[in-house]
């Protein structure tokens, strides 16, 4: 697949413009107060209601806002066929609110009959390469979009793996057509737990493709680092920010922040941190 | 075939809903240079997915859990998780069939005979949580309805989407509206006769009220199928002034 496909707004968001994400405790603050904010994450599987208060305030948030989706139950390596009713609630989704951009985990989260809401990592192998590739291609026919996938933050490894998690989604770049969603705090998650190098991640990266950043905090956990997305962006996720800036093309930022929610004050003090990061090396 | 995808995939899966086994095949296949010894890792996953499961319970059942207490309410939401291995992609859809669960820990005295109201409480909370969450509903469709009683046609009513019926032997609007106004109310008997609920959206808000018997029967009817002419055949109620007023209220928002 190559070239734009039809489905989405232009994207509309400046260089490295820095994005947070919509939680619903902030919502009533930003319709009522508008802060500066170029654009909003929003995670799809928290808004998929039809009816009620929250698609009314998506859309009013769209309405001043452009947005993009984030979702996590795609399951995109997940050996089950994919699910239909899933995609046509994204598909609608994508229709209903024009995101700038939909985006997925490089993981599974589903087994027959088991969901697990966490992002499961899997063998990056020549079999996983060709049906990973094929339900992305699936996906994004459907869809009628390109989507981004997303490094994730794992705690084991595979033995069978014959490439790695950087190359892997480099191949599902030239593959499929899809755009890499950068994850700086699971690249570098992954490099204190599993010894690996994280500029060496980011290095492999076909970086014109990388479409969306994400920052985030982490859980220290002394032995190992839990990908926790509750706290500020840690000084070495900020150093690989910076290391990634010296390469990068512009990509859209997101500050991330799922667990244990702080005042909107605290999004903004991350967002501003970030772009005095940028400006310094631009 | 998917062999190698398919086969790390199933012992991984079976390996996280499996905690006490020792997982020697999956753990075969995972890479030992790495820091997190395997066990450890499939507890952090298996914890991942425990604990974005308890929010979920902790926000559908916010009074519940402050009956019970946190720490219990904890307790029993996180096993609650562990033994429910289908879970649900979309927690907000999550946690329905607690109120089975814990009827169940009561019938084998794991909880208290004294928190026996509790299953109609978490009964209404799910409810309430349901209908904040349900579909948008269409305009009753006047004219159709018309159309229909003038040609003499079977006449089939919709109700809300958000629309929640139930019926208690114990007080459990008073429980539910006293904790949410912070007043405790701690010994709870069951109630002369029955309580009749109805949960409902209005302005964009879950609400439950408390309806009369006749009321309940006749929605009861509609929820079950029945055409207008059974629910006036099989009930002594006065449908003149029901079934108006349910239209009205928006709980019957359509015919089929």
């Amino acid at each position: 697949m190559s070239g734009q496909r039809a489905g989405l707004p232009e994207l509309c968001l400046s260089k490295h413009s820095v994005g947070l994400g919509l939680r619903s405790a902030h919502i009533d603050q930003i319709l009522q107060q508008r802060p500066d904010v170029p654009w909003f994450e929003v995670l799809m599987e928290n808004h998929t209601a039809r009816g009620g208060l929250i698609p009314v305030q998506l859309a009013a948030v769209r309405e001043q806002y452009p947005i993009s989706l984030h979702c996590v139950g795609m399951s995109i390596a997940g050996v089950d066929p994919l699910d239909m009713d899933y995609l046509a609630t994204l598909k609608w989704m994508v229709e209903q609110y024009q995101p700038v951009q939909v985006s997925d985990h490089l993981c599974f989260t589903k087994y027959g009959k088991h969901q697990f809401n966490d992002l499961l990592p899997f063998p990056f192998t020549e079999e996983s390469f060709h049906h990973v590739s094929g339900r992305i291609k699936q996906t994004q026919d459907y869809l009628g979009i390109k989507i981004l996938i997303e490094n994730v933050s794992s705690y084991l490894q595979f033995e069978a793996s014959e490439m790695s998690e950087a190359g892997f989604l480099s191949e599902l770049v030239c593959e499929t057509g899809c755009g890499i969603l950068l994850d700086i705090n699971n690249a570098y998650v992954n490099e204190f737990n599993h010894d690996c190098s994280a500029r060496d991640f980011i290095d492999t990266l076909p970086i014109d493709s990388v479409g969306e950043v994400h920052l985030a905090g982490y859980e220290d956990k002394s032995d190992y680092l839990i990908d926790a997305h509750n706290n500020r962006v840690s000084a070495p996720v900020w150093a690989l920010f910076e290391y990634y800036l010296q390469c990068a093309k512009g990509a859209p930022i997101l500050i991330e922040w799922d667990n244990d929610i702080p005042e909107f004050s605290v999004l903004l003090d991350e967002a501003q941190k970030a772009e005095r990061i940028i400006s310094r090396n631009s | 075939m998917l062999n190698v995808l398919q086969q790390h995939q199933s012992e991984f899966v079976s390996a996280l809903l499996n905690h006490q086994g020792d997982h020697g095949t999956f753990v075969k296949k995972i890479i030992k240079t790495s820091k997190i010894d395997p066990r450890i890792a499939l507890d952090i996953y298996r914890n991942n997915t425990r604990s974005s499961r308890l929010k979920s319970l902790e926000m559908i059942y916010p009074v519940c859990r402050k009956i019970m207490g946190g720490e219990t309410f904890r307790q029993i939401g996180q096993q609650y998780a562990i033994d429910d291995t289908e879970g649900a992609s979309d927690l907000n859809q999550y946690g329905k069939s607690f109120k089975l669960y814990l009827k169940s820990l009561l019938e084998v005295g794991r909880l208290p005979e004294q928190y026996l109201y509790l299953i109609d409480l978490v009964d209404l909370e799910y409810k309430m949580h349901a209908a904040y969450y349900a579909n948008a509903d269409p305009e009753f469709p006047f004219k159709r309805f018309d159309a229909k009683v003038k040609n003499a046609d079977p006449i089939f009513f919709k109700i809300s989407s958000a629309l929640g019926l139930m019926v208690s032997q114990y007080p459990v609007y008073e429980i539910w509206k006293s904790n949410k106004e912070q007043r405790y109310v701690r010994e709870i008997e069951p109630i002369d006769g029955k309580q009749y609920l109805l949960v409902y959206r209005s302005d964009y808000k879950s609400s439950v009220v408390a309806i009369d018997e006749n009321e309940y029967n006749v929605i009861n009817a509609v929820v079950n199928n029945l055409s207008l002419q059974e629910i006036i055949n099989n009930t002594n109620n006065d449908i003149n002034n029901i079934i108006p007023n349910l239209i009205a209220n928006k709980w019957i928002v359509g015919i089929r």
